[in-house]
Parts: C-alpha cells; sequence; structure tokens
C-alpha cells in the first residue's frame, strides 16, 4: 500500500470491522469523529452528498482536541450554504458526536445526530455483528466530545493487550497528525519538507483486519467471490485519477497467481460464457468460489453520477491484502512457491532484451508453464478416498450420489489430459489457457500473440485447434479444427462432447448455463440440455409423424400470433395472461369433456339397469373413475384452501403466485421454443423446395 | 563601393548597347553607376541622334505615352534648357568617379564633358526646333530619375557607395563650378525654361538629394498611403559633404521648403526658385478636361500629379511594379532574392583547434586533495551502508511498497478465533447465478421477440423492472462478445450493497404450499361407521330418552320416558338396577368424578341425584357417597335472594326415596311436561349406543320439544351442575353446586332462547347455546359475564358439544364447537 493513499474509507471500514460495543459507548459520536467525518460522510449513501462534503475534507481533517467546534462551525456553515436542500438529510446523517451546552445549543440544533441516524448506523453495524446501545441522555452541560487523546486515555489502556482498537484508534490519529504535519509545512512553503514529508508518508498495516473478518482460512474462501470479480475487473484498469496504476498492476498480479492455484489444485468445476463476462466456479476446501473475468476492453469511461471509482479503490484496497494472503496460504497448501517462480531458467539471450522481473511475470501471466515446487516436496497427484462419516440421516443413496460425484469430478480433473491445443489468434487467450490447463492440456498459441507459446502451429501432434473464424485456409488433417465453445461446453457436460456441432464455421448450439439447479422444481429446461442429461431423450421436432399436429397447431397459432398483434395495445402482458389462461383452461377442458363424455352414458345406462330390475344381479367390481375422482380431489382441496389459518393465508396466497409466475414462464418459454422451431422447419422446408425446384429447373 | 567591382563596372558599361544599359539598370548593387549611365545614354542619344529617336520612341511606347506629352506641350518648351544642364552635371559626377577610379577614366572624362558640351551646345542651338529630340531626352531623364528612387531605397551599403562617389564629386568641386557658371549663363538666357530644368535636376538627382537628408522627393508624389514610409524614409548617416554638395544643386530647386502646397492654392505659382522668381504653375484644368482625359488618355490611370511641380507624372511601369509590391508588404526591389542562402557566422561545430590557444594551468591536472577526502568519504559511506544511491532509495522505497504476505492463518487456534471483533457475523449473500438467458449463445426461447422488446422499450425509464438486467442477445461466435457495458457500475452497487445495505437473517421456507393447507379427515377416513348391532339393552318399556357412561366406561346408564332410570352393565346387558322416579326421564348423566357414584337425572321439573347402589362400582365409594350426602351441610348465613330461591328449591329426601335411591332433588320453577333425547351429546356415546332409529327423528323432535327441555351438565369435578331450561327467560341456565347445596343464576338477562349450556372439562368456562349462537363465559372472572366469543354455527345450535383432543382425553381439551 502506498503512503500517499490515506483513504478515509479504509479508516471508516477499519473502524467499523474492529469496534467493539463496548467502545462505542452507546454514542455514535465516538464512532465517528469529527475528524472523519469526512469518512463518515461516504457512510450516507447518498454519494453525490459525499463527494460535495469531500471538498471540505480540509475543513474537517483537523486536529480535533483543538478545533473541533470549529469544524463544527464549518459543517454548519457549509451545509446551511451549499445543501439548502440537503439540510435536513445530513442533519439525519451527519456523523457528529452529541454535544449539549448551553452556549453551544443553538449551534447544535441543525446538526445533532438524530435517533433516526442512530438507528440506521446501528442497523447497518448490526448487520456486521455490532450491538449499540442507544445514545445516553446525558446531565445538561455535560459535553461528550470525540477527543481522541481522551478516547485513549479511556479505552486504549485497558484495551491494550487484547489488540487492535487502540491500535487503530493511535494509528488514526498519528495520520491525522501526520497529515497536518504536511499541511503546516505546505502552508509554510517549506517545499522540501513538505516533499520528505509526502516522500516518507507512514505505512498502513491493516493485515490484522483480515483476520479479524475471516478468523479462519474457510471464511476467507467463502467470501471470495466479490474479491475476485473486482480484482479481475481492476486488473484492466488504465491508470484512472482515482485507481492508481500499482492496484491494477497488483490486482493483475493477484488475479494470475489465484488462476495458478487453481491450474495447480485443478479446483474449477463450471465455466460459463455470459454476456457479462466469463463465469468460472472452483472448488477450494468445500467453498465453491464464482467470479465474473470481464470480456476484452471491459474498461469504459463512467459517469461520476453513476460510478465512485474511489470507493470501489477501497474495497480493492482490502480485497487484493485479503487475495494475497488467500494466495499465499494456497500456495503453501500445493506445496508451490511464494511469490510464484517459474522452474525453467530462459536463455540468456532473451534476458538481455527486456528487464527480468517483467519477463518472469510475463511469462507468469502466460499460464502455460507450471510453477515450481517447493522442493523436497513431490507432486501428489492423487486425492486421498473420500471419507465417509456416519451422518445423522445415512442415507444410502446419498452417499451413492455423493460418491458418483466425486467420481465424476475426478474423470474431470482429467478431462483434458494428454492432448494438445492450439489457439488461433482470434480466440481470447486467457480463459482459453486457463481451462485447457486446469483440466490438464496443453495449449500453446501463435508466438506473436503472447510470449510463452511452447510450440508452433506446424506441430503435428496437435490435437485440436481452436479456431473462432468462419474459414481457414491451411488446415492440417491431423487435427481437429473446433470452435471455442467446445472447451466450454465439454467441461460442463464433464466429457469431451462430439466435435460435429463445433466443427469449424458451424452454427453453434446454444450454450447453456451450468449454473441452473436441477433439483429445483419449476425450472425450464431447455430441450438441448434434456438431451444432454438423458440421451434417449428426443426434441420434439425430430419426431415426423406429428408433423401435421404441429403444423395445425401452427395455424392456430399465427391466427392467434396475428389477435396478439392486433391487440397489443392493450396490454402485452395481460394479453399473455389471458392467453395463457386460455390454454390452461382448454387443456383441461378438453380433458374434461372426453371424460364426462366416456363417463355419462354408462351412468345412464346404470341407472336405468337399476331402476328397471330390482333383481339382485351379480357384483361388478367397483370401478374407481380416475378423472372423477381427480376433480372430488380437487375440490375437496379447494374446501381445504379455505380452512388455511388466517396466519398463514398470506403466504399461502403469495406461495401459489409465485408458483403460477413460473408456471405461466415456463409455459411462454415452451411456446416460444416451439414456435421458433416451427419457423426453423418451414424456413428449411422453403429451402428444400427451393432446392428442389432449382435442381427441376436445371 | 570596391573599386575593382566599379572598374569592372564601368568596362561593361563602355561597351554596352542599350539593352545592356536595361540590365545595367535592374542589378540593384550597380546604383552608382546611374550617373554615367545617363551621361552614356545621353552620349549616345545625341551621337545616333536619328536611331535612337526611334528606338527611344518604341521604348516610350512602352513606357509612357505621347499623348501625355502632347499635351504639355509648353512644359516640353521649358525642358529644353534643363535638360542641358543636368546633362552636363551628371556627366561631371560620373567625370569623377572615373577619373579617380581608373585612369582611362580620364580620357573619357574628358570625352564625356566635351560630349556633354557639345551636347549642350547643340540643345542651344537646336533650341525651339529640335522640340521632339529634347522631348525624348528629358523623358529619359525622368524614367532614370524614377529607377533612381526605385533602385535608391535598397540598402545602406549602396548608400555608402554614393556617399564615396559623392566624395569625389567633391574633389572635382572647381570643375563643377565653372560648369555651373555657365549653366548659370544658360538659366539666364531661357529664364521661363530654368524653373522646370531645376526640377528636373532635383528629379534627376534623387539619389543625392536623400541622402542629403533633405525631404523626401518622393512623397511629392501622390503615392497612395499603403505605401509604409519608412521604407522610403532616408537613412540616418549622412554625410556633411554630401549635403554640401547637393545645396548647390538645390539652389535651383523649388524654395519653399516643407511647407504643405495648399498654401499655394490661391495663387498662381507654386513656388520660388533660389533667385526668388516664381515657379509658376503649369495650367490647370476643370473638371470636364480631367473627365476628357480619363476618356482619351489611356494612361489616365496611372497618372500622378506632382504637387512640388504641379506637372502630371506617367508612372512607369517599373513604377506600378515597385508600388504592387510595396502594396503586397514585400521588399520594393525586384532583384532581392529573399531566399538567399544562409550564411552561418556562428556554427556549432567545434573546431579542431580552438581559438583560445593558451596552455592549461598546471595545477589543472593535478587532483584536489579537498576533494578526494570528501569523496573517499562518501565512498565509505556508500560501503557501509549509510548513504545510498537513488537508485538504491528508489529500489527500496519499491519495496517498500511492495505488500508482503505471510500465512495469515498459520495458527489458526481456538482462542484466536475467539478473537473475532464481530459476534454473529451475517456474511453477504451471494449474487445470484446466471441463468440460461445470460448465455451469450442462449437457446432461442430466451430471445426477447417483437413484443417483449416493445415491453422492454417502453421500460425505459424505469429499467429495475424489466424481466433482466441485460438484454438478451445472440451471438454467432465468442469473438463477437462486446463488453458489457454496465460491468463496472454493477459491481459498483454490489459495493455499495456490500458496505451500505443492512443485512438480517431471515428465515426462509422450505415447504411448499400444500403443506399450509390442513389435513382434514374425509369422512371415508372416518369409517368404519358403527353398521351392526353389537348388543340389545332390552328393559325400557317406553322410548329411552337419555343415556351415558360412567367415568371408568363399566356401566351404562338410561333414562326412559316409562319413569324409570337403569343402569346396565355395558359389557353384557344386563341390567344391574332399575330406578323408579314415577315421571318419565329425560336427561341422566354420570358424575365424572370417580371418587362418587353420582347418577343426574332430569325427570320432570326436578334434578334428581342418584346413587345406584352398591352392586355397581367400588362398594366404598358408594357407601362414602351416601355418608356424604346424608345429611345437608350446615347452612350458613348465607341469604339467597328471592329470585334464586323462586328458580330452584333444594328439597329434602324422603326416606321412601332414599331407599329408591335419591339422594337429592331439585325442583326448579318450571315443570317439565315433555321430554326429549339430545342428539349428538356425545359422539362417543352415540356411536357405540345410538341407533339410526333415533337419530331419524332427531331434527324433528328437537323442533318440537326444544322449548320445554331441562337440560343439565355436569361440571368436571362434579360438584358443579348446569341446568338449563329453555323457556325458564332470564333464569334459563342455573349453577347447582352440590357440596354446598346451593345455586346460582349466573345471568340476570336472557340472551335468548337458551338451548344448551355446558363446564368446560377442565377450564373454568362455561359454553352457553343460545338461538343460533354459541356463547363463551369464563368463569374465573365472574363479575364481568361477558360474551367473549361468539361463534356463529351455521345451523340451529341445538347443543354445545366439545370434542376432546387426541392426546389428553377431556383434561387439555380444545373447545370445538360442534
Amino acid at each position: 500500500m502506498s503512503g500517499r493513499m490515506w483513504r478515509p474509507a479504509v479508516w471508516a471500514l477499519v473502524l467499523l470491522s474492529t469496534l467493539a460495543p463496548s467502545r462505542a459507548d452507546g454514542h455514535i459520536g465516538c464512532l465517528f469523529s469529527a475528524s472523519l467525518c469526512v469518512e463518515g460522510a461516504e457512510w450516507c449513501d447518498d454519494s453525490e452528498f459525499c463527494l460535495k462534503m469531500k471538498r471540505f475534507s480540509h475543513i474537517f481533517i483537523r486536529d480535533s482536541t483543538e478545533s473541533t467546534l470549529s469544524s463544527l462551525y464549518a459543517l454548519r456553515f457549509c451545509v446551511r450554504k451549499m445543501y439548502p436542500d440537503l439540510r435536513r438529510r445530513a442533519r439525519g446523517w451527519l456523523p457528529l458526536p452529541e454535544v449539549r451546552k448551553e452556549n453551544w445549543s443553538d449551534l447544535m440544533e441543525e446538526i445533532m445526530p438524530t435517533h433516526q441516524t442512530f438507528w440506521k448506523v446501528t442497523k447497518a453495524l448490526k448487520s456486521e455483528g455490532y450491538i449499540l446501545t442507544p445514545p445516553l441522555n446525558r446531565s445538561n452541560n455535560s459535553i461528550t466530545l470525540d477527543d481522541t487523546n481522551t478516547q485513549l486515555e479511556k479505552y486504549g489502556v485497558e484495551k491494550e493487550e487484547k489488540g487492535t482498537f487502540s491500535n487503530l484508534f493511535k494509528l488514526v490519529y498519528n495520520a491525522r497528525v501526520y497529515q497536518q504535519k504536511v499541511r503546516q509545512a505546505r502552508a509554510m512553503k517549506e517545499y522540501s519538507r513538505m516533499k520528505k514529508y509526502l516522500r516518507d508518508y507512514p505505512e498502513i498495516n491493516i493485515d490484522h483486519i483480515v483476520k479479524e473478518r475471516y478468523p479462519s482460512f474457510v471464511d476467507a474462501l467463502r467470501d471470495l467471490d466479490d474479491c475476485l470479480t473486482l480484482c479481475f475487473l481492476f486488473s484492466t484498469f488504465p491508470s484512472l485519477s482515482r485507481v492508481p496504476r500499482h492496484q491494477s498492476l497488483l490486482c493483475r498480479r493477484l488475479t494470475v497467481e489465484f488462476m495458478h492455484a487453481v491450474i495447480a489444485a485443478k479446483a474449477l468445476r463450471k465455466v460459463f460464457v455470459s454476456v457479462k463476462g466469463y463465469y468460472y466456479q472452483v472448488e477450494f476446501e468445500g467453498q465453491t468460489i464464482t467470479w465474473i473475468v470481464p470480456h476484452h476492453f471491459s474498461f469504459q469511461p463512467q459517469s461520476k453520477d453513476e460510478v465512485d471509482f474511489k470507493i470501489m479503490s477501497t474495497f480493492v484496497e482490502f480485497y487484493t491484502m485479503m487475495l494475497g494472503f488467500v494466495n499465499f496460504k494456497l500456495y503453501h497448501s500445493l506445496n508451490l512457491v511464494y511469490p510464484p517462480k517459474l522452474p525453467t531458467t530462459f536463455s540468456a539471450d532473451d534476458k538481455v532484451m527486456i528487464d527480468e522481473n517483467t519477463y518472469v511475470a510475463e511469462r507468469i501471466a502466460a499460464m502455460n508453464v507450471s510453477l515450481s515446487r517447493i522442493s523436497g516436496s513431490n507432486e501428489v497427484d492423487d486425492t486421498p478416498e473420500m471419507d465417509i462419516f456416519p451422518t445423522e440421516d445415512n442415507d444410502p443413496q446419498k452417499l451413492e450420489e455423493v460418491k458418483l460425484e466425486a467420481e465424476k469430478v475426478k474423470k474431470l480433473k482429467t478431462l483434458f489430459k494428454g492432448l494438445k491445443f492450439f489457439l488461433n489468434r482470434e480466440v481470447p487467450r486467457e480463459p482459453l489457457v486457463f481451462i485447457i490447463r486446469c483440466f490438464g492440456g496443453e495449449v500453446s498459441w501463435d508466438h506473436n500473440m503472447y510470449v510463452g507459446a511452447t510450440f508452433a502451429e506446424t506441430d503435428e501432434t496437435i490435437n485440436y485447434q481452436i479456431v473462432d473464424r468462419p474459414s481457414m485456409e491451411k488446415q492440417y488433417l491431423s487435427r481437429y479444427y473446433v470452435q471455442p465453445q467446445w472447451i466450454f461446453d465439454s467441461v460442463n457436460a464433464r466429457t469431451l462432447l462430439p466435435i460435429n456441432k463445433y466443427l469449424i464455421g458451424a452454427t453453434l448450439p446454444p450454450h447453456l448455463s451450468p449454473f441452473i439447479d436441477k433439483i429445483k422444481d419449476q425450472v425450464y429446461i431447455p430441450p438441448e440440455q434434456r438431451a444432454l442429461n438423458d440421451p434417449d431423450f428426443k426434441p420434439f421436432n425430430d419426431d415426423e409423424g406429428s408433423g401435421s399436429d404441429i403444423e395445425e397447431a401452427s395455424d392456430e397459432d399465427q391466427e392467434q400470433t396475428k389477435k396478439e398483434s392486433d391487440s397489443d395495445d392493450i396490454g402485452a402482458d395481460e394479453e399473455l395472461t389471458r392467453q395463457y389462461k386460455r390454454e390452461v383452461e382448454d387443456d383441461s377442458s378438453s380433458e374434461d369433456d372426453k371424460e364426462i363424455d366416456d363417463q355419462n352414458p354408462s351412468k345412464k345406462n346404470i341407472a336405468k339397469e337399476k331402476k328397471k330390475s330390482m333383481a339382485v344381479t351379480i357384483g361388478v367390481p367397483h370401478k374407481e373413475n380416475p378423472y372423477q375422482k381427480q376433480i372430488e380431489d380437487k375440490q375437496a382441496f379447494r374446501l381445504r384452501e379455505k380452512l388455511v389459518r388466517k396466519k398463514h393465508r398470506n403466504l399461502y396466497k403469495s406461495m401459489k403466485a409465485g408458483q403460477e409466475k413460473r408456471k405461466k414462464e415456463i409455459w411462454l418459454l415452451r411456446k416460444k421454443r416451439r414456435l421458433h422451431e416451427e419457423k426453423v422447419k418451414e424456413e428449411k422446408k422453403a429451402d428444400k423446395r427451393k432446392r428442389l425446384l432449382q435442381a427441376v429447373c436445371e | 563601393m570596391p573599386p575593382f567591382r566599379s572598374g569592372l563596372n564601368k568596362r561593361k558599361t563602355e561597351d554596352n548597347s542599350k539593352v545592356e544599359e536595361k540590365s545595367s539598370y535592374k542589378n540593384a548593387n550597380e546604383v552608382n553607376l546611374l550617373g554615367e549611365l545617363k551621361t552614356e545614354g545621353d552620349n549616345t542619344d545625341s551621337e545616333h541622334e536619328s536611331d535612337e529617336q526611334d528606338s527611344d520612341e518604341e521604348q516610350d511606347g512602352v513606357l509612357f505615352d505621347d499623348s501625355g506629352d502632347s499635351i504639355l506641350d509648353e512644359k516640353d518648351q521649358i525642358d529644353e534648357g534643363g535638360n542641358e544642364s543636368s546633362e552636363l552635371t551628371d556627366s561631371e559626377d560620373n567625370d569623377d568617379e572615373e577619373e579617380e577610379n581608373d585612369s582611362q577614366s580620364e580620357s573619357d572624362s574628358g570625352q564625356e564633358s566635351g560630349l556633354g558640351k557639345t551636347q549642350s551646345g547643340s540643345s542651344d542651338d537646336s533650341d525651339g526646333t529640335e522640340e521632339t529630340r529634347k522631348r525624348t531626352d528629358q523623358k529619359l531623364m525622368k524614367k532614370k530619375s524614377k529607377k533612381d528612387i526605385s533602385k535608391g531605397k535598397d540598402t545602406k551599403i549602396e548608400k555608402e557607395k554614393q556617399t564615396e562617389d559623392l566624395k569625389n564629386n567633391h574633389n572635382k568641386n572647381a570643375v563643377e563650378k565653372l560648369q555651373k557658371q555657365i549653366d548659370a549663363s544658360s538659366i539666364t538666357v531661357q529664364k521661363e525654361n530654368a524653373v522646370v530644368n531645376l526640377t528636373a535636376t532635383d528629379v534627376a538627382f534623387l539619389p543625392l538629394s536623400r541622402s542629403s537628408g533633405g525631404p523626401l522627393p518622393f512623397s511629392h508624389f501622390h503615392l497612395p498611403d499603403l505605401i509604409p514610409l519608412d521604407i522610403l524614409s532616408p537613412p540616418k548617416g549622412t554625410d556633411e559633404y554630401e549635403s554640401g554638395d547637393t545645396s548647390d544643386e538645390e539652389e535651383k530647386t523649388n524654395t519653399v521648403g516643407e511647407v504643405p502646397m495648399h498654401w499655394y492654392n490661391d495663387y498662381p505659382h507654386l513656388g520660388y526658385d533660389l533667385d526668388g522668381r516664381r515657379i509658376m504653375k503649369p495650367p490647370q484644368r476643370d473638371q470636364i478636361d480631367e473627365f476628357l482625359k480619363q476618356c482619351e488618355d489611356p494612361d489616365f490611370w496611372r497618372t500622378v500629379r506632382d504637387p512640388t511641380t504641379g506637372q502630371d507624372v506617367i508612372l512607369s511601369k517599373e513604377d506600378l511594379e515597385l508600388i504592387a509590391r510595396i502594396k503586397e508588404s514585400r521588399v520594393p526591389n525586384s532583384e532581392h532574392n529573399e531566399f538567399e542562402p544562409w550564411i552561418e557566422w556562428f556554427t556549432r561545430e567545434v573546431m579542431v583547434t580552438p581559438l583560445r590557444a593558451f596552455p592549461e594551468a598546471k595545477k589543472s591536472f593535478l587532483p584536489s586533495k579537498s576533494e578526494q577526502k570528501k569523496i573517499s568519504k562518501i565512498v565509505h559511506a556508500l560501503k557501509m551502508g549509510w548513504m545510498k544511491t537513488r537508485k538504491q532509495m528508489a529500489e527500496e522505497r519499491r519495496a517498500k511498497k511492495e505488500r508482503q504476505f505471510y500465512d495469515l492463518w498459520g495458527s489458526t487456534n481456538e482462542e484466536e478465533e475467539q478473537r473475532r471483533g464481530i459476534h454473529k457475523h451475517i456474511p453477504a449473500p451471494r449474487r445470484p447465478l446466471p441463468s440460461h438467458a445470460e448465455s451469450y449463445n442462449p437457446p432461442p426461447e430466451y430471445l426477447l421477440d417483437k413484443r417483449e422488446m416493445k415491453e422492454w422499450n417502453k421500460l425505459d425509464e424505469t429499467p429495475w423492472k424489466r424481466k433482466y438486467t441485460f438484454l438478451p442477445t445472440k451471438y454467432p461466435s465468442l469473438r463477437e462478445v462486446p463488453s458489457y457495458e454496465r460491468f463496472i457500475r454493477e459491481r459498483f452497487l454490489r459495493c455499495l450493497d456490500l458496505y451500505l445495505a443492512p443485512r438480517a437473517i431471515k428465515m426462509r421456507l422450505t415447504i411448499n404450499p400444500e403443506d399450509l393447507v390442513p389435513k382434514l379427515p374425509s369422512p371415508r377416513d372416518l369409517q368404519p361407521f358403527p353398521t351392526t348391532e353389537v348388543l340389545q339393552f332390552k328393559g325400557h318399556t317406553n322410548l329411552v330418552r337419555s343415556a351415558d357412561f360412567d367415568p371408568t366406561g363399566q356401566y351404562v346408564v338410561s333414562g326412559s320416558e316409562d319413569g324409570t332410570v337403569k343402569v346396565w352393565e355395558t359389557s353384557t346387558g344386563r341390567c344391574l338396577r332399575t330406578i323408579d322416579l314415577g315421571t318419565s326421564v329425560c336427561r341422566v348423566a354420570w358424575t365424572p368424578s370417580q371418587g362418587l357414584s353420582l347418577i343426574a337425572a332430569a325427570a320432570g321439573s326436578r334434578l334428581l341425584l342418584l346413587n345406584p347402589g352398591a352392586d355397581i362400582g367400588a362398594h366404598r365409594v358408594a357407601e362414602t357417597t351416601d355418608k356424604l350426602l346424608e345429611e345437608p351441610p350446615p347452612s350458613h348465613d348465607v341469604v339467597v335472594d328471592e329470585r334464586t330461591r323462586t328458580a330452584a328449591q333444594w328439597e329434602r329426601v324422603t326416606p321412601e326415596q332414599w331407599v329408591r335411591g335419591v339422594r337429592i332433588a331439585v325442583a326448579h320453577f318450571k315443570p317439565v311436561t315433555q321430554v326429549y333425547l339430545k342428539y349428538l351429546q356425545c359422539l362417543h356415546f352415540f356411536r357405540a349406543f345410538l341407533t339410526s332409529k333415533y337419530t331419524k327423528n332427531l331434527a324433528r323432535d328437537r323442533e318440537r320439544y326444544a322449548a320445554d327441555t331441562i337440560e343439565f351438565a355436569w361440571h368436571g369435578r362434579g360438584d358443579y351442575l348446569v341446568v338449563t331450561m329453555p323457556d325458564g327467560a332470564s333464569r334459563s341456565v342455573i349453577v347447582h353446586q352440590l357440596s354446598r347445596r346451593r345455586s346460582q343464576l349466573p345471568f340476570n338477562k336472557a340472551k335468548g332462547l337458551v338451548q344448551c349450556a355446558l363446564f368446560h372439562p377442565t377450564r373454568p368456562f362455561l359454553f352457553v347455546a343460545v338461538g343460533l349462537d354459541s356463547f363463551f363465559f369464563p368463569l374465573a372472572t365472574k363479575g364481568a359475564k361477558k360474551c367473549i366469543t361468539h361463534i356463529r354455527a351455521p345451523i340451529h345450535a341445538g347443543s354445545v358439544g366439545l370434542k376432546p383432543t387426541k392426546k389428553r382425553r377431556w383434561n387439555n381439551g380444545s373447545a370445538d364447537v360442534m
């Protein structure tokens, strides 16, 4: 962390994350000392307000012991001047200490922290695990200022042995003193002194915050999602005013390190190419971590109202620290050297060309070579056999499932083992290299594209060449030319899929998300996925026998669509629901009619017979009409529905509505799919006809 | 001017033809030769008059126009004399130069001067006759002078050269003076012409007059204002001799000096010559003349009037060019090369041998001791690490900036985990995982169709209401996928969520909505119903109105309209005891307490408590019951009010009755005429006992007898009995207490037609069925007799029953009203 970066928000975070309830002393002022009000201002949700407040930071950051009063005046002044409309809000949100003194009462009337504020802060803190007691009603004329010194005297000494909090307080205090020194030097125009101060800016070390937030390694892994996503995003950033260059460089370094760890551990489980970026899911120590890597050229300038890079940068500062420690731990658990080193040394002439550090960093970033391991440790490939603990619900079926899953994962880890891949220039290199290397494949690329290519395109032993262009002039017979989606789909399917759909220039099958929960009911599963899950499944457009039916249906649908298009103005949604209902009713009613028709004559006959002959007849086994029974059940259920407890009635209704909604969504998707398939079919037919015609003409 | 150059020039000029002359004119550097050239020109003119006249004329045709001059006939005549004099002076000048410069020049000058003289002489001779020749002369002169002007402006160097020439002139002053005298004589001869003559010479010697620092002759021309005057202004460094020289010649000029010429507007003259004679104005043209001239004269546009002389001057082509150049603010001299090669006087090239040629001092080769000391100190400091180079320092700073990571979770133990500053930390919820719709190549059903797109666009202002946060799009290949626009914004919002949004644990229901629907037993599940008869208890002669099990279930008591109460053994159906009460019994009930053996029976308006006797149940129980009930409890001074007393009276049992089994009798104020069996008094009872025969008549009976029924119910402990009389009005409900033999009227007002009243089996509640409603009274708060729960039954509330819960029979019954 550079010395220049005093992030007030970090302080806020720091304070927040370490503040013990006893510290708070039931008093907000303690949390947000006057000097920290700028930091505190970042807390309020009105970011615009924050931005403006920051302008006055020089007013606020003062030595609290002497000029709290003046800073209060200044605060009041600017609140009045700048934000006449925001005054009330500011009053609510300005985290000021409680000050009660007769002379000050008029000063403080507007900016006393309200109870609303208190509760808001309390709520926010509560979610972090802190509990504050409400502000005490102090006796008159007593001042409770956030005097750092007194705070330290009050709490610091006794809590010294326990640790971090008082240290933090001191840290903040010292930082402020240092800032004052710098300011003083500037004011006296002693620029050399100022320069020296700036150069030797004290570092702040908040490692222990990581430890406190994540007492165990698993905790850190559990919370790694946001960290990774943000770090991957920042690693693509240029130098911005709020995001220093070294930060994005550090992000890049750490993310590459993490990816190496994933490669070494073979922890990657699922991948998904979305519109937003590449989703990866890895599994470390039983924790699944999912993160997104944006597509190329992810940085776009953002308007100030939309994105405050400073807040993000503050987060990244904490996250880089966390990720660094996680990486260290991961590397050590994988017997790798940290910081990562390459096992091979490079030829001298290469070294001459560029700075060695950059050279090595680039090679590491190429991810094509596995890192050097700690000497003496052998590569332990086999994972230990899964331990089976007798659980309470010792369900053999579940156990079996778990075992199967483990087996599958084991297979997945060696998915690409022994295969050689070559990436064409147009293929995004990093994600593919990462994936292929995770599953044991060998990759290379054009040496002009990036450093670290291990073999050339002319190598005859290449199995697959990954191509993302419609055609290629020179093709080798010894290898398959596939599109990159094949890799992603194969990983998600956990087998090498047949390549015929993914060949060069082919129209790709849809890329499906692997994250859909299959266990959940009421989930729409597209036919492709169903076909994947059980090979016997046939997508309904395949069977030719029902072609006529489909056509009829399509005709109907077309009519319907026409109607729909006519009545578009009414409100699309309503129209849809109506249609949905109609369809559903149609389904049921058609069944009804049939059943009733079937049933009625027989019933009548029986009655007639009964009437006719009173004689004893041979007993006929009572046949239950399933449909009748269904109706009865339905009626009974409706009766029972009325008896749902009042307490649960709303819940029940909402749950039912949700079910209905999901049902409708699925229905809609099915319908769209059907229409689409019919359309495709039509096109195909037309195409065929055309061809036939052409053939005839010729 | 360097002598060799002038010599060269001269040689050139001497054998020059006229063309060469022209070229030499053009050469800006050779201004000093002007004089010679003129004279030469003159000479040639004079010598080959006839030849040259033509050529001159031709030239004029180009440069000037005759017509312009033709108007000035008079003036031409005046010019004649002037011409000569000017020529003379010219020749003199040039002669001087030549004499100085060359040995050859002497002869030249002689020749020239001779020529000049001859010329002047000839001119004198042919004074009036040869007009044309003079005219040409004059024109030539003018032309030359103008050229002089144009060339004279060029550079200082040229001026200096001129001054040199003038010096030469000075040496020849004597000769000059002689000639002047001659001139003067000629001037005197031609007085009138002299004025013009003077001006002509003035013009001819422009360079000289200019260098003398006098007024600008050129400014007399009406040149356009655009001409920058500083270009025309004379150079500063003037020569005294020169001025002295020129002063001689200026004597002939207009002597008015630098005065505005309009002062002379009203006078016929323009000024005065040296002798004080008036210089007359040339004839003025009026506007018509002007106009005519404009029409006729093609050169009108370049005709300028010289204010000093009042003469019209036609600007030559060169003049026009000059003016044009000045207008364009270029260097006036057309010969001047603006792009001459740059001569680098101060070069950056280091010379091999320095200009400073003295040797270095000896001490400069010796190393300084003090410096050495300093250096050694620094080196030592560097060696010891006390001092660092800038590079090292930068490296150090860089290293300092770099974060050091270590095994943060290395020593994780229990205590450490307790150190977490956060208690009950709620981790932030994860973002939902992407669905198929987010794929770069989603299945076709996820793409928005026309209608959905319309809706999407409609929600442009409120994008959060949309179905997706992104627009599902299909890209044919991976390389065409662009970066997601909102990525950074989404990450930012997530950050805000993480630190601004308070979190709370919310219980999530994992139940199906069906689980919330209560499970009711369907009638089918209640099967098997009692369909077959097991036992018949035979003995009654009339309708059985009521029956009840004893608490153990061993015996059954039944009351009938035949006036008897019979006790049966449940298992066998044997009648154990028959108590004849005389009046029809409409209701019997066994006491719920096991410590007593008592049966309550309602016979007519009386409520009788019977002891079934020793055979039934435990012997001791029967005995103790008898003992208890033998003597009425001492009546304390409790005053029973009239209302109660009249409602119910506790009677003493006669011995006869005692023998029969009656222990206590309570008479009520309403006699009972009819009795009727209650429907569904107890479900179990009915299941076991009632046959469908009875139930069939039920509804009808109920309707008929509802008003006349006396009804009672035991309290759970067996001490209290509640009796209801439907037609009792406000006293329809009476509570009897056995132990104290007392009655109470719980209600003061009639709520309606009371049908039935019941105690809760365990808790102090009283249920009363009134009309269509059932009321529920807590007995604990007796003072406030309020209807707490008001249950409206769907059917006519004929009775109230309490259903026992399954787990604990009667003990913890939830009151379900049937």
